[in-house]
């Protein structure tokens, strides 16, 4: 089965970095959409079917909290899960998102299979690259 | 509540660039900084660090040599395949990372608000920032990395 994956971030560098750690890791991905902001990603979300969003708390015009309090107060988006990306990693902020609903946090500078693991523990597919060594969990 | 900060800046710095980007920086006296500035162009972005009613700005200058060789070792391409506008994006995600590692490391508690990351200008001539009174001095390869911070009460 096909993931569609929502990536927000307002840098055009981190997205290429997730859609290429997403490339390799040899997940099943059918679309990868792309947000420069939280008010576009919802835009997206509104018009077209999401099974993960991968999200920065930093941007302009919307930030990924607001975001992420968007999605999970709508009753047609509140089961998708949101996957953190982003450098906050003060503990507040990480309690924060998680009584908020998120799936995960990860923290940059991350290595690829942080988000690997993480995915694949929220989608709850098989390991995609069975026989690689361990690696730290990531999620909450 | 920034000395915390400007203590941190070197270290966090040096995880960051190694870390993610593959550039090795070693810290610098300004005046040897200085001679090492005519005939380089620099990307100048500053990210702000508020906390109450203070806030700390962060001024970062990016030969655009290391620039170009920190973009394309973290997208992976090679060196002079990338435009600017890619080059640009990659170092305000170089000092996104780096002012994020600062509060993580300074301000567990939560206390500060990071801002986000803006190019001031590309293409800065090096002459120009000759006379500058520069916080942190680094070296990458025989380029100079600037940092300049300049704290205000609101």
């Amino acid at each position: 089965m096909a993931f569609n994956v929502l990536i927000v971030d307002d840098s055009m560098s981190i997205r290429q970095i997730i859609k290429r750690v997403l490339d390799i890791s040899g997940f099943d991905v059918g679309t990868m959409f792309e947000a420069d902001n939280g008010r576009e990603a919802l835009d997206l979300l509104e018009g077209n079917w999401i099974d993960v969003v991968i999200s920065d708390i930093h941007m302009p015009v919307m930030n990924g909290i607001a975001l992420l309090e968007q999605i999970k107060s709508d009753e047609l988006l509140k089961s998708i899960p949101v996957i953190m990306v982003t450098t906050e990693a003060r503990p507040t902020v990480v309690e924060e998102v998680r009584r908020m609903g998120a799936a995960g946090y990860i923290k940059k500078p991350f290595r690829p299979e942080e988000i690997r693991n993480l995915l694949q523990a929220v989608l709850g597919v098989e390991d995609v690259h069975e026989g690689e060594g361990e690696s730290d969990e990531c999620d909450f | 509540m920034f000395t915390k900060v400007k203590a941190n800046l070197t270290s966090v710095i040096s995880n960051v660039l190694e870390g993610m980007f593959f550039t090795f920086m070693e810290p610098i006296g300004a005046a040897a900084c200085r001679q090492r500035l005519v005939g380089k162009e620099f990307f100048r972005i500053a990210i702000v660090l508020l906390h109450r009613t203070q806030e700390l700005e962060l001024t970062f200058f990016f030969s655009r040599r290391m620039g170009g060789q920190m973009a394309s070792g973290f997208l992976g391409a090679e060196p002079g395949e990338l435009g600017d506008d890619q080059v640009q994006d990659v170092l305000k995600e170089a000092v996104n990372m780096i002012a994020g590692g600062l509060v993580n490391t300074c301000d567990p508690e939560g206390t500060m608000v990071l801002g986000i990351p803006e190019l001031i200008r590309s293409g800065v001539p090096g002459e120009e920032l000759v006379g500058e009174d520069f916080s942190a001095c680094f070296d990458n390869e025989g380029c100079p990395f600037l940092v300049c911070w300049q704290e205000r009460n609101g």
